[in-house]
């Protein structure tokens, strides 16, 4: 395991920050993010539209602000940008007013499904199998990625978890573990080569950005050893959904089935909560 | 009412490599005797309404059809009533109708008043089925099915141990290499079983005058919406091309375990790719399969009500039944389907696992089409005519420099084909 420093030793020399700048492991997601939105709809076909990432960025955005407003918080903007990214990365429709249902989804529910002081869901996750679930409309195409994209996608993602030291790396490493196993496994019991499993692997392009939110920090245990048996349990649901019951959207469906459980895991190991660092002297 | 069905200036395009080649089926194409048989290409139409699927397999093999043999994984045992015998022109009929296409418009008069904008252009007998070979009470295969249909004797099968799955074939005279071993186990050990059809020659003097073996049509109940390619992989010389022609209800299908990519299309090209298309789309192809690796290809896209321009007359109601899409309305042009049609060229280095598929909502139409622009020949004498003619250089250039991108070809060798033609390349 990669060893990772807690969240709260982050702003590194810890003295209060007087130049205005400060580290913050968000805007590095979102830097990613963004590369691979630029990667996905200049190299690859049935990407999103760039009006359909402005509606889900803006909508993002207005509902943060209203949000803010209502429950007098502070403006999450980052985590709205976020949470549009990861919409525009994988979600997939030709109607409209689903892109602004998509993004006031993802913000209302970050605001009002909430359990022990953090949303229950990754925002975008839930958005996204909220509208499988309700409209004939939406998908989301796991296979468009290809095998290049998908390493650079490991490659980026694991990079700047680690950059970002958010202490959820634990879920990505256990998360992959979990169902790279389960699929050596199945090949072993069907007697198939090697090469159908690193293929399986590699060209579940959804598994990339599932990472993104699967290691979302307001949304998983707070123990390490929650954070294992979350990662896990979405591995093994994961796993029967899409070779089981063919349910080509497991990954997302696994997710958010298993995120119900994060309070009884945070009950039966507690730890401490996760905030995102603020800058230093706060 | 009739939809747009425009057929205006259209260049058929004679026909396409894929339709030249003999063609598999493509679950395993098997020689059940010592001539060679090539397993190069096949042609599948699946019809998808979220429950049931409907495999229908063509074949144009052109051999003696008594070497004839088809192995294919089946996801349940198929009984008499779920096998059909497919007029071979409905296959065709929606193969034409999908196939890249080559329009061509003319220049108008440059000294001509502008006119209005145009669109584009426009069995009987079980005892029939001879079994032999291994002692069955040792071997662990279980005969689950077995009745002709048309001129094909089936067997359903499955088995225990794959070996003998492998054993009961070959002494039933279908070529499989033990290779295939492993594969047919993981088959076996999914739940599956196996759909064996040969040729019975009695019956096929009897039923079918042409001698031509006509397309099979398989249905079953079953989440899997995947097409087996792995056991005809086994002993191909070389990669082998499939057409799968999706018949479905909401929209485009495509496939989740390696990346759909949309051909090129909408190119202007020069004029004499016209009597070649079939070697300028087959080199076309390569160069998308060198580039993009393990992709299966769009070619078509589109919901059977309109086309635009279409390549062949519209698909009635009728033959889309027939083909599998049970849920069509009768005498009705507003259909309620949608045909996705996907080129893969696939082998075992960069195919390891079978076509895993899913149907999505996207109903946005996709054509590979390629453009032939005539110039104008007439004498238009005014200045715009001028102007007209002094452009032509450039958009000839531009043409020859899209069709070296897009085949491989050598420049030269396009714009010395081009003079040839009257296209003044610089």
């Amino acid at each position: 395991m990669i060893g990772l420093q807690p969240i709260t030793r982050i702003p590194v020399g810890a003295a209060p920050d007087t130049s205005g700048f400060h580290f913050d492991p968000r805007l590095i997601q979102i830097a990613a993010q963004t590369t691979f939105l630029v990667l996905v709809t200049t190299w690859l076909d049935f990407g999103p539209s760039l009006p359909q990432i402005a509606t889900l960025i803006t909508t993002a955005m207005i509902c943060e602000l209203a949000r803010s407003h209502v429950r007098r918080e502070a403006l999450n903007w980052k985590s709205a940008l976020s949470s549009a990214l990861s919409l525009s990365l994988l979600l997939r429709t030709a109607n409209p007013l689903l892109w602004v249902a998509a993004a006031f989804l993802a913000i209302a529910s970050k605001a009002l499904i909430r359990s022990g002081g953090k949303h229950l869901f990754n925002p975008s996750a839930f958005a996204i199998v909220f509208l499988l679930l309700t409209t004939d409309q939406v998908w989301v195409s796991p296979g468009q990625w290809g095998t290049t994209i998908w390493l650079i996608g490991i490659a980026g993602t694991l990079g700047a978890l680690v950059l970002t030291r958010v202490a959820r790396v634990d879920i990505a490493i256990g998360f992959l573990t979990g169902f790279l196993t389960l699929l050596i496994y199945r090949a072993w019991y069907l007697g198939d080569p090697w090469s159908i499993p690193l293929h399986q692997i590699q060209s579940g392009g959804l598994l990339i950005f599932s990472l993104f939110m699967i290691t979302d920090p307001r949304s998983t245990p707070n123990s390490r050893t929650g954070r294992l048996i979350f990662a896990a349990a979405i591995a093994v649901l994961a796993h029967a959904l899409l070779f089981r019951w063919q349910v080509r959207e497991g990954v997302l469906y696994a997710l958010v089935l298993i995120s119900c459980f994060t309070p009884l895991l945070d009950r039966l190991f507690p730890g401490h909560s996760f905030a995102w660092p603020r800058p230093a002297g706060v | 009412m009739r939809p747009a069905y425009r057929l205006l200036s259209y260049v058929a395009a004679a026909s396409l490599m894929f339709t030249q080649t003999a063609s598999a089926f493509c679950g395993f194409y098997v020689a059940t005797g010592d001539t060679p048989l090539t397993n190069k290409a096949s042609r599948v139409v699946l019809a998808y309404d979220g429950t049931a699927t409907r495999v229908s397999m063509a074949s144009d093999m052109h051999g003696d059809p008594q070497q004839f043999g088809l192995v294919i994984p089946v996801p349940t045992v198929i009984k008499k009533e779920q096998v059909k015998i497919l007029n071979p022109s409905l296959m065709q009929h929606l193969a034409d109708y999908t196939k890249p296409r080559l329009v061509q418009y003319f220049d108008s008069d440059p000294c001509a008043p502008i006119p209005p904008p145009m669109t584009a252009l426009a069995m009987p007998s079980p005892a029939g089925v001879m079994l032999r070979g291994i002692p069955m009470q040792k071997s662990t295969v279980r005969i689950e099915e077995q009745y002709s249909v048309g001129e094909y004797d089936i067997v359903v099968i499955t088995a225990t141990k794959p070996a003998d799955l492998v054993a009961f074939l070959n002494a039933n005279g279908y070529k499989v290499p033990a290779a295939a071993t492993e594969t047919v186990g993981s088959y076996l050990r999914q739940g599956m079983h196996f759909f064996l059809a040969k040729v019975n020659m009695a019956r096929l003097k009897e039923e079918n005058a042409t001698g031509f073996l006509r397309p099979i049509q398989v249905t079953y109940q079953s989440p899997k919406f995947m097409l087996p390619i792995r056991l005809g992989m086994v002993n191909a010389a070389g990669p082998q091309d499939m057409i799968v022609m999706a018949l479905t209800k909401r929209g485009r299908v495509e496939t989740v375990n390696y990346p759909t990519v949309k051909v090129p299309t909408g190119a202007n090209i020069p004029m004499y790719v016209e009597s070649r298309f079939g070697q300028f789309y087959d080199a076309l192809f390569e160069r998308q399969v060198e580039r993009n690796g393990a992709s299966t290809f769009l070619e078509y896209a589109w919901n059977l009500g309109s086309c635009d321009p279409c390549s062949a007359p519209p698909m009635d109601s009728g033959e889309l039944k027939a083909l599998g899409a049970s849920w069509v309305q009768e005498n009705t042009w507003q259909q309620q389907a949608f045909v996705t049609r996907l080129h893969v060229r696939y082998d075992n280095a960069h195919f390891p696992e079978d076509l895993v598929l899913q149907e999505t909502p996207d109903q946005q139409p996709f054509q590979a089409r390629y453009v032939m622009q005539h110039p104008f020949t007439g004498r238009a004498t005014c200045p715009a005519g001028e102007t007209y003619r002094k452009s032509l250089p450039a958009r000839f250039a531009a043409e020859a420099e899209t069709l070296a991108a897009l085949t491989g070809w050598a420049p030269d060798a396009i714009r010395t084909e081009m003079r040839a033609t009257g296209e003044m390349v610089p």
